[in-house]
């Protein structure tokens, strides 16, 4: 009786403790925890400590990997969640008791069904590019494509999806499969949370993705990286990777691991972009507040890109808020910005708008006399309207403008008084930008299918006019010129992306373009007149006036394969044709790459891809000028192709690390060169003539260590390369290797920021690179002066028949190695929090301690005769500040 | 857009700042034989100029060779050094050997240790018609009337090959009388003139060649005095040589358009002049055919001459050279030519 009434007791007691832990779990009592690198132990002995609970697990319970853990103000089951999410461990809370157990295998199901849908943001409805998706049973995953879109088969019954994408708090749905699904899921964004981003092996760029040398570029880093004039640049974040060099420096110019600037197919949603360059190249055209993702691919290219051999840079733009306004107004120092975007009919129709331009022109304005204009100005505008006609149906309207300006106009002339009278007056402007306009229609066939159409129109245009007007009393003398080049591309493709089973997931689709070169159009008009009337007025035009049409073609197919849990692979091609001048080149492009999964921490890929080229730009700057003119390949001058070999190792074995080292061959031919002696400058003509056709090969090796997690995010690179050239015996430095003139033999970049509180945090980058080369006369040798040239002033006195000189020397092209660069580059932002939004004071100190870097070097002599490299360095300490609104 | 750049620079020279690289000692790189010439088979003799390099210095203890069609033909091992001139650092070897169109032509130079060679085939010259008509303008600025040559070549480009051409044209006033010649300053510095029975050759014209489409690759301009035109306007440099090939008339008959300018004069043509017993303007019209080496290193001078031309902007030019074992440009011309001959007033 005595030992019924404690059995009795006991129990009353245990239900009464089961009570109040339930009550507790649900008054969502919270616990704070912060572990690196703990065992299960560890970690059950902390837990045990903070929180009124006891563990319950046998000896087959076993972790995969450490628990590294910040877990602050969380409730036990969020907790446990965090840990357990990813172990083959099952939790089940009891009273205080917390029973671990292993994940029961599954039992082999017959049917399979497909669960699809759209990720996007709980506030904007704004769709998620590469959020990841992963089945918790199967360890299946999956990522969102482009447009936000996920499809994977899994087996019927009770399937656990866990929702995640850095920046936004991942979510855990549950879901009975029983037939085929739509899951549209919305993720709320959470930069409290250390994020746990579970990658799928489906997504295209980062450790776990099949694809290797991809990069994705986050909104975040690009605002957090500390640039010139405080004008947050995607380009200049890109040049921050490994691999990438930027040309001049200070420029926004990307040589991706050794190609040329010509070599990157930009993409601005999907569709090319030939000039990407504001103010000479020192700006890019993307306002980042406009973009939600860009992604990097420099060496195992899907099958889907093509047309260019050294890189793919696939910029995104934001769709637009479906629920509510809001925006952003930011000024700076070169240029303000202004960010809209919100519903036209809630969650149907969203636009997305936003625009900027520089002022230098409105500063400048009130030093000039009256009558004189003097200015430089760009802007761009991005608009984008999405409307969804259904879960399965939805449509983008995108439309972007750019364009840079540069004119003045300056009078001369006699006072009114004076007895001569003459009035003389000069005016040029010159202008380039691109107009692009694109149509996207997104629909999902089936839950296996999803299709994308796109029809695009793209123009680029530059045009140069000027205008002299000379009167005198007997005289009038007008002068017009207007020269123009440009290129118009319209174009249409279909993309599928089709998953049948689990382990594979294919995409397909073609593309057409039609290309409308135009060169270069020049026309001028001379008109005399004096008193009699008019002398002369005679327009003249030039023979490169012909336009250039050419047709592309091409089409594509690949499939990533999950041959073991182990083992993937992404194998594709890519064909192409290009027909232009009653010549056609066609090319099958094969794609390849593999991963490998040697430990849990460790994988290896390789990746074999060949690209092909067919557009060349000429320039013969090392700045990007507004006359640098595309031109298509032609019947003499072949298109370029590279082949690319790549190697990496990866480990994650440090939560919220990543680690890379990724090796490259890359093998192109028929790369251009000018001849000797030849420059360009404006002129297409005759250029197949002015080139050679040679040999490239470039090699390295990348090491990149980067922070994904955290307060401190970041990452630390360093690149070991060589790149060069060789061109036909008797050709450019006479068939011998020489180094390509962006060739650096190291190159180091740190990037790093550092989030103090909501109110405060700063951003810094480091880079170091051993010096390019450049050609530089060394030396004298003697050159042959030819007879007198047109000009000629010679009194008494027999004509020469020739003599010779002293000139410079030059042993090869690219001889000179300059010194090494440095730059840190500073950036401290101040939040506060306002009644309608949140206002950002950003300060930048771009070249924090002066480095003088050259922006450009030329040969000269000094005061003592002896002969120097002379550089110039128009980039010293910048600082900046920049006033943002976001509301 | 070469003032773009400069206004762009001039901006950003707000805060740039300027430093020296000290540059790589000359001494390390070896020294080379550098051999120039180039060659008109229509002329002799003919010169080639030695020179070496590290330290730069004209080469008198050379020899050279000439081998026409695998025969040595002449050895010349005399250098003549010019004096006297500016240019005189050069070292010439006169050949005296007579080539034929189509003749391969190998040059071989010696000097210690150094051998250096080129090979070339002499190219084929080609027939021309020539046309002139005058147009006479104005100058802007001071309403002066001046005369303006304009000569019209026609000729066939050789058919199956590429070629290259080099059009000369020299223009020659020749005047002779009785002119007042400014002979002495005394110790008061007046001066003294004497009449002498004398005759002026003056060479004094522009040849202006931007309305071609040859001769400017296919960028005519407008015909306009501003010698900065071209470069200023499209960034072209002015074609100073003449320099042309045959890719905008490809086996096909050809009309090439130049014209030449004749500044005022005044002086020459002035009140010094006693008693005139002859004027005339002598027109000399050149085509030559050129090896394409020869081209490619005409048109680098060009460029390199030119106010396109920048420091620290334009990548340094790397002259084209067809000598192995050592520097320098042979080129061979082969050509025909016409001489005109009118009274002037």
């Amino acid at each position: 009786m005595e030992n019924r009434c404690i059995a009795l007791l006991l129990m009353c007691w245990i239900l009464f403790s089961c009570r109040l832990a339930a009550q507790s779990e649900e008054n969502g009592k919270t616990v704070t925890l912060n572990l690196k690198n703990a065992t299960l132990s560890e970690f059950v002995k902390q837990m045990e400590s903070v929180s009124s609970y006891s563990f319950v697990f046998g000896e087959d319970v076993k972790l995969a990997r450490k628990i590294n853990l910040d877990a602050r103000d969380k409730t036990v089951r969020e907790i446990l969640d965090k840990v357990f999410w990813s172990e083959t461990v099952t939790y089940q809370i009891t009273g205080k008791h917390i029973l671990l157990q292993p994940r029961p295998a599954l039992k082999p199901s017959v049917r399979k069904y497909t669960i699809s849908g759209y990720v996007s943001d709980s506030i904007s409805s704004e769709t998620l590019i590469g959020a990841n998706i992963v089945d918790m049973n199967g360890r299946y995953g999956t990522a969102t494509n482009p447009f936000g879109f996920y499809s994977f088969t899994v087996p019927e019954g009770e399937v656990q999806l866990y929702f995640s994408y850095l920046g936004y708090a991942p979510k855990k749905q549950t879901v009975n499969l029983s037939k085929d699904t739509v899951m549209n899921v919305q993720l709320n964004a959470d930069n409290q949370l250390a994020e746990v981003v579970v990658v799928s092996k489906r997504a295209e760029s980062g450790l776990l993705a099949t694809q290797m040398g991809a990069n994705e570029i986050t909104m975040e880093q690009v605002e957090s990286t500390p640039v010139m004039l405080g004008e947050a640049d995607i380009m200049k974040t890109i040049q921050l990777m490994p691999g990438i060099q930027s040309g001049v420096e200070g420029s926004a110019g990307l040589h991706v691991r050794g190609g040329g600037p010509d070599q990157n197919l930009i993409l601005l949603d999907g569709v090319p972009v030939y000039n990407v360059d504001h103010l000479l190249g020192f700006f890019s055209v993307f306002t980042p507040e406009a973009v939600k993702k860009v992604t990097l691919f420099k060496s195992s290219f899907p099958a889907r890109f093509g047309g260019r051999l050294s890189s793919v840079i696939d910029v995104r733009i934001n769709d637009g808020d479906m629920k509510k306004y809001h925006g952003t107004v930011s000024i700076g120092l070169l240029s303000s910005k202004l960010h809209l975007e919100g519903p036209i009919i809630k969650d149907r129709t969203s636009f997305n708008i936003s625009a900027r331009r520089s002022y230098a022109d409105f500063l400048i304005k009130p030093f000039l006399t009256d009558g004189d204009k003097f200015a430089y100005y760009f802007y761009d505008v991005n608009a984008k309207v999405n409307h969804k006609f259904s879960d399965r149906s939805r449509l983008f309207v995108n439309f972007y403008n750019g364009k840079d300006k540069f004119y003045f106009t300056f009078n001369d002339g006699s006072d009114s008084n004076d007895d001569a009278f003459y009035h003389y007056r000069d005016e040029m402007s010159i202008g380039w930008g691109n107009t692009i306009a694109s149509m996207r229609w997104n629909y999902i066939f089936n839950n296996k299918l999803f299709g994308n159409a796109t029809v695009s129109y793209n123009k680029y245009k530059m045009f140069y006019e000027i205008k002299n007007d000379d009167e005198g009393d007997s005289y009038h003398t007008t002068y017009s010129s207007d020269y123009r080049s440009g290129i118009r591309d319209y174009g249409g493709k279909m993309d599928f992306e089709y998953t049948p089973v689990p382990t594979h997931h294919i995409k397909f689709g073609g593309e057409y373009l039609y290309h409308n070169f135009r060169p270069e159009v020049t026309t001028s008009q001379i008109k005399d007149l004096n008193h009699n009337g008019i002398m002369q007025d005679t327009i003249y035009g030039s023979d490169g006036n012909s336009q250039i049409y050419a047709h592309e073609a091409s089409a594509y197919l690949e499939d990533n394969y999950d041959i073991t849990p182990t083992l993937s692979v992404n194998a594709g091609i890519h064909l192409s044709m290009f027909h232009v001048q009653k010549k056609n080149y066609f090319s099958g492009q094969p794609r390849v790459s593999v991963r490998y999964q040697m430990t849990d921490d460790w994988a290896l890929k390789s990746s074999y891809t060949k690209m092909n080229q067919y557009v060349h730009l000429l320039t013969s700057m090392p700045i990007s000028l507004p006359t640098d003119l595309w031109v298509p390949v032609t019947g003499k001058i072949k298109p370029m192709r590279a082949h690319q070999y790549s190697l990496g190792v990866y480990n994650s074995g440090l939560e919220g690390w990543e680690f890379s080292i990724e090796s490259y061959y890359k093998d192109m031919r028929n790369v251009l060169e000018y001849k000797d002696g030849v420059s360009f400058f404006g002129s297409s003509q005759g250029w197949e003539d002015k080139v050679e056709m040679g040999h490239g090969r470039s090699m390295g090796i990348e090491f990149m260590a980067q922070k994904t997690m955290g307060k401190t995010k970041g990452w630390l690179s360093y690149t070991l390369a060589k790149s060069e050239r060789k061109f036909a015996k008797g050709g450019i430095s006479d068939g011998e290797w020489f180094p390509y003139k962006y060739d650096r033999r190291h190159t180091i970049n740190l990037s790093a920021t550092h989030k103090f509180s909501d109110r405060f945090d700063i951003g810094a980058t480091w880079t170091f690179a051993s010096g390019n080369t450049m050609t530089v006369p060394m030396g004298s040798t003697a050159v042959i002066l030819p007879e007198w040239g047109n000009f000629i002033f010679i009194y008494n006195s027999d004509e020469k028949t020739g003599y010779v000189t002293e000139a410079g020397y030059i042993a090869h092209r690219n001889n000179y190695r300059l010194p090494s660069t440095h730059r840190l580059n500073l950036g401290v932002n101040f939040h506060k929090k306002k009644k309608y939004g949140i206002r950002t004071i950003n300060i930048s100190l771009y070249n924090a301690y002066n480095s003088m870097n050259p922006n450009f070097v030329y040969k000269d002599y000094d005061n003592q005769g002896k002969e120097v490299l002379r550089k110039l360095t128009i980039l010293p300490c910048i600082p900046s500040i920049t006033y943002t609104y976001k509301f | 857009m070469k003032q773009l750049i400069f206004l762009f620079i001039l901006l950003l020279s707000l805060t740039s700042c300027q430093n020296d690289i000290d540059l790589k000692s000359e001494s390390s790189l070896p020294s080379q034989l550098v051999m120039n010439a180039l060659i008109n088979v229509d002329s002799i003799p003919n010169y080639v100029y030695l020179n070496k390099t590290n330290p730069f210095q004209f080469v008198l203890d050379g020899k050279v060779e000439i081998r026409v069609n695998g025969t040595l033909c002449e050895t010349v091992t005399d250098a003549i050094l010019e004096e006297n001139t500016y240019y005189a650092n050069a070292a010439n070897y006169h050949i005296t050997t007579k080539f034929n169109p189509g003749d391969v032509v190998r040059i071989d130079a010696y000097s210690g240790e150094h051998h250096a060679w080129a090979e070339e085939t002499v190219p084929f010259p080609i027939d021309f018609i020539v046309d002139t008509f005058t147009v006479i303008r104005k100058e802007n600025w001071s309403d002066e009337e001046y005369e303006s040559l304009h000569y019209e070549i026609s000729f066939s480009d050789r058919p199956g090959e590429s070629n290259f051409y080099r059009l000369l044209i020299r223009e020659c006033d020749s005047i002779a009388g009785i002119y007042n010649v400014l002979t002495e300053t005394d110790e008061d510095y007046q001066s003294r003139y004497h009449l002498v029975d004398t005759v002026i050759i003056s060479f004094y014209y522009n040849i202006i060649n931007r309305m071609d489409v040859a001769l400017t690759d296919g960028h005519p301009q407008v015909d306009n005095n501003d010698d900065d035109f071209l470069s200023g306007i499209t960034g072209l440099y002015e074609n100073k040589y003449n320099v042309f090939d045959d890719s905008h008339f490809t086996d096909k008959n050809y009309v090439m358009t130049v014209s030449s300018e004749r500044h005022s004069f005044s002086w020459l043509a002035g009140e010094g002049w006693k008693t005139v017993r002859a004027s005339q303007r002598i027109s000399s019209v050149r085509l030559q055919s050129i090896t394409e080496t020869e081209y490619y290193y005409l048109r680098a001078l060009s460029y390199v001459q030119s106010d396109s031309y920048i420091d620290g902007l334009s990548e340094p030019v790397k002259y084209p050279s067809n000598v192995h074992g050592g520097l320098g440009i042979v080129g061979f011309s082969s050509e025909t030519s016409k001489i005109l001959v009118r009274k002037i007033k």
